[in-house]
């Protein structure tokens, strides 16, 4: 199989699943949906009786903002603060998550029913979560070290330079640098998991150099894989940026359509990790038979 | 000396400055200034040993009724010799968020002086600091004189000078092959005779160094020539006069400038030179190489600038404008404005999204007129020429870039130069720290830029909107005529609204507009109005016993059968803070109509009671938002209806981003 045909494989695979996709879906939309009623409620104290809110509807006007935050600052503050405590439950959740998708995957024949989901995500939740520490830690490493070499490069490039040009040249480089070997480690502990569900291995650490070992080998074909899957979550990307400019939220129905559109495209993010799931299951499939 | 040297001497004067004008071309038949401090400096830069040395022969002349006894003298670039100066100490090594680079110190001794009698000035040098008990500063020196300068007379002084560089980070210094040099040669106070701005006996006004604050001095004339590599490009304040080429591989430059009260220049072998035309204004712009394609935003900046100005103030009377793009790692030269000469600021792959090379190069420019023509103490009173130049800022902006996207037009982003002056001022922790009205180095707690640029931009544009566009311009115009190459006060500027205000509007403002100037500009108090709520009762039909034609009657429903409703409606607006300004608040019925009311604003609450079949629906007070100067344009209206759809916008907003971050993160689980 090659990597084309695994990606259209996995397109049409992902897709299939509609009512898994409508459950990782509504449960995105329900974390999300207690800060976000939060924030409302401090938008309605801030702006209860004023018409300043008018002036919002044209686009964030910034005295408006400004006298907002000056008096509400603290209120959103805490909400802020609150958004790094919700990524990481939604870490965990997703860990939980991932045993369900990757099981209804690996199971082509069954139809898919929520009680099975659910076992899945039981049955590899301990075993995935020995995986997210692992690559939690080795992920904040590998960023750390890897900031203060780029960094040191960084200075070593740019010092005493003439023109700006290099300076912004090299900073987008580095940024790019910086996230490649993150991006490899991220790919990897997708395997891992993927490995875990196929060979159904209780020894995490052993998963995760296998996992690794095989990205290596496998690398041109694995990494073309994702770059080629990449493709599909820019594009779906350029296309929300395209219609928000073009619809704008100046009025009670573009702000529906709006609505409708953004959760359109949470959607279509919650089918990318599954899409991005089922590829990668097929090219390890394919490359490494079961055991 | 007897008279026959005397006249020997006024010959020789003569055949040399004969000599001279067939030589330079002159700008002004007549001058446009007094002409008190007139220059000659012959100045070479060592461009591998960041130095400048210098000969200067200063003519000046006393204007005033006083017999001078002494001179006193700037040497700016002192501020940069050690941690000790005064700029040093209250700056930190900061100045306008750019940190002094390490080693990069500068100092300027002179070396000889002497006037034209021969008369060896030199021993009696002494530096003095009148702003401040700092020993260490040398940015200021006073000279005594032993033939006293008579009233009328001129003294000539010649000055030999070396000085080394700094480091650019505040305004003067070199980057690599880019040198800008200002605050340069030995300069000479103000002499301030009594009644002069605010002095009651003839006094030197010739100021230290700060961290915050400008400049200011004297009109004269500048002949410069200055020496440098071969390669290199010169711009300079004045017009070209003619270039040299030197067998020692260097080239001299000549330039002569007429009616300014400084000279800077600048020299390096990067950059590229262009010019266009407006009507009789070269416009020259030294471009750093990468920057080139961003040229045409300066350009058509300065364009709009100059047209702006001839339209509303009057005429920039010079042949020429250069504007410097300073080079990557020079920036602290940037935004800086000079006679004839401004700085800008441009960034290579910044998009015209962001108008800070537009913004920059309408500020400079305007200064050609505050602080150029019209010559303010910008030691003292920096909000003549930094608040007057930040009011027009907002007008050429916004009426050039829009009013809404003058500062950036992103997508999602946008920001004009009202609301961003105003966010200056309105957000600042204490806005009551320090009146406007302060010497500039004397903002010890911050807020120089926020009250001096953006309080005074806000209060002006508030004036404005108050007395009208047309009367402001007549105020401003009258202010520029009769104050250009002179050095108002702010006094001066109250005295030109006094006099035109009336005339247009009686006594609408009262007899003058010390009011408004004493609270904006003196005081330190805020204005905050509010509306502070909306009432609707409906009149509903007395119930209860009541005397009728000798009989008791019981009336026990409150229902009126004729089916009409009538409502007692009041709306309340406060003064929550403590300046007052004459405003109106206009009050909006659920049939359409509106009602407009005025109010001198001076009471801590108003009431407006109505007696209508309509319901009040919103109102509003200053509805015509012409009080720009108040702190909170939130609070200034109430509705009874609140519009859900710009809470559910922003809701709807939120909960995307939330959800799109939580995506991200679950590809770590
Ligand atoms: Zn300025």
């Amino acid at each position: 199989m090659n990597v084309v045909s695994i990606f259209t494989f996995a397109l049409k695979r992902a897709t299939a699943e509609r009512r898994m996709l409508v459950l990782l879906y509504v449960i995105n939309v329900i974390v999300a949906a207690v800060l976000a009623l939060a924030f409302r409620s401090v938008l309605i104290s801030g702006f209860g009786f004023t018409m300043a809110t008018s002036e919002l509807m044209q686009g964030l006007n910034f005295n408006t903002f400004q006298e907002f935050m000056l008096k509400h600052g603290a209120e959103v503050g805490v909400i802020f603060s609150q958004i790094g405590w919700y990524a990481l439950l939604y870490i965990i959740i997703n860990t939980l998550l991932a045993g369900g998708i990757l099981a209804t995957l690996r199971e082509k024949e069954t139809r898919f029913t929520v009680r099975e989901f659910f076992a899945g995500c039981v049955t590899y939740f301990f075993r995935f979560f020995r995986l997210f520490l692992l690559f939690g830690i080795l992920l904040i490493l590998l960023a750390v070290i890897w900031m203060v070499v780029l960094g040191a490069l960084f200075s070593a490039v740019t010092a005493g330079g003439s023109s700006e040009v290099p300076y912004i040249v090299w900073t987008v480089v580095t940024v790019i640098l910086f996230f490649v070997p993150l991006m490899v480690l991220l790919v990897i502990a997708d395997y891992a998991k993927v490995g875990t569900v196929l060979s159904n291995t209780h020894a995490m650490v052993r998963a995760a150099w296998r996992s690794a070992k095989f990205v290596f080998r496998n690398f041109l074909k694995v990494m073309s894989l994702q770059l080629l899957m990449l493709l599909v979550p820019i594009a779906l990307f350029i296309i929300y940026v395209w219609l928000d400019l073009s619809i704008g939220m100046t009025t009670v129905t573009t702000i529906l359509v709006m609505f409708v559109i953004q959760q359109i495209f949470i959607l279509t993010r919650v089918w990318t990790r599954v899409f991005f799931f089922s590829g990668e299951l097929e090219l390890y499939s394919a490359l490494q038979p079961r055991r | 000396m007897n008279s026959t040297t005397n006249l020997f001497r006024c010959l020789l004067g003569l055949i040399v400055s004969v000599g001279s004008i067939e030589a330079r071309q002159v700008t002004f038949k007549d001058p446009l200034s007094p002409r008190i401090a007139n220059y000659a400096i012959s100045v070479k830069l060592d461009a591998e040993k960041k130095m400048i040395s210098g000969k200067e022969k200063l003519t000046w002349r006393n204007t005033s009724k006083d017999a001078i006894r002494e001179l006193q003298f700037h040497l700016y670039l002192n501020a940069f010799k050690n941690t000790e100066t005064t700029f040093m100490k209250e700056s930190g090594g900061r100045s306008r968020d750019i940190g002094m680079p390490e080693g990069g110190w500068g100092w300027i001794d002179v070396t000889s002086m002497r006037t034209a009698d021969g008369e060896n000035l030199t021993p009696r040098i002494e530096f003095i600091h009148p702003d401040d008990d700092n020993e260490k500063d040398q940015t200021v020196f006073r000279v005594p004189l032993t033939k006293p300068v008579l009233p009328g007379r001129t003294i000539e002084v010649d000055i030999e000078f070396r000085a080394l560089l700094p480091r650019i980070f505040a305004r003067t210094g070199y980057y690599q092959n880019y040198f800008f040099v200002s605050q340069w040669f030995p300069k000479i106070g103000v002499y301030e005779s009594a009644g002069q701005r605010y002095a009651t006996k003839g006094q030197w006004n010739c100021h230290q160094y700060h961290a915050t604050g400008e400049f200011y001095a004297d009109y004269g004339t500048y002949d410069v020539d200055m020496t440098v590599p071969k390669d290199y490009v010169v711009g300079a304040t004045g017009v070209l006069q003619r270039v040299q080429d030197n067998s020692d591989g260097t080239k001299t430059v000549f330039h002569r400038a007429e009616d300014v009260h400084d000279f800077a220049w600048t020299a390096s072998a990067s950059f590229v030179d262009m010019t266009e035309q407006w009507r009789h204004v070269k416009i020259r712009v030294l471009m750093q190489p990468q920057r080139v394609h961003q040229a045409q935003r300066y350009f058509q900046a300065a364009k709009a600038t100059l047209e702006y100005f001839d339209k509303h103030v009057g005429q920039y009377p010079y042949p020429n404008l250069t504007i410097v793009d300073p080079a990557y790692g020079g920036f602290g030269s940037g935004g800086m404005e000079y006679p004839t000469l401004i700085t800008a600021g441009s960034f290579w792959g910044l998009g015209p999204e962001l108008k800070f090379a537009e913004l920059v190069t309408e500020h400079e420019f305007g200064h050609q007129y505050w602080y150029g023509m019209v010559g303010n103490n910008e030691f003292e009173e920096a909000w003549l020429d930094e608040g007057i130049n930040s009011y027009y800022e907002v007008r050429i902006m916004n009426e050039t870039y829009g009013d809404r996207t003058s500062v950036a037009d992103l997508p999602g982003f946008q920001i004009g130069d009202l609301e961003n002056s105003r966010m200056s001022y309105t957000s600042m922790r204490n806005p009551k720290i320090c009146p406007v009205f302060t010497n500039s180095w004397e903002f010890k707690q911050g807020g120089y830029g926020n009250l001096v640029y953006q309080k005074a931009a806000i209060f002006m544009t508030t004036l404005d909107r108050l007395i009208g566009r047309a009367v402001m311009d007549t105020v401003m115009k009258t202010y520029f005529n009769r104050w250009k190459f002179k050095h108002p006060c702010s006094r001066d500027f109250i005295d030109v609204v006094n006099e035109i205000v009336p005339k247009y509007h009686g006594d609408r403002f009262g007899k003058d507009l010390n009011w408004f100037f004493d609270q904006v500009l003196y005081g330190t108090d805020v204005c905050d109005y509010e509306l502070t709520r909306i009432r609707n009762i409906e009149i509903q039909k007395p119930i209860g016993v009541f005397d009728r034609n000798g009989k008791k009657v019981t009336a026990a429903s409150r229902r009126d059968t004729t089916g009409s409703r009538l409502f007692e409606s009041s709306v309340v607006a406060s003064r929550l803070g403590e300046v007052k300004m004459p405003t109106s608040v206009l009050v909006h019925f659920d049939n359409g109509e509106e009602v407009w009311e005025s109010w001198d604003g001076q009471s801590r609450w108003v009431e407006f009671k109505y007696r209508r079949p309509e319901k009040i629906v919103w109102a509003k007070v200053d509805p015509d938002t012409v009080l720009t100067i108040d702190i909170n344009w939130m609070n200034n209206s109430c509705t009874t209806e609140p519009a859900g759809a710009p809470i559910w916008k922003y809701t709807v907003k939120f909960l995307f981003w939330l959800q799109n971050i939580l995506q991200l993160a679950a590809m770590i689980g």
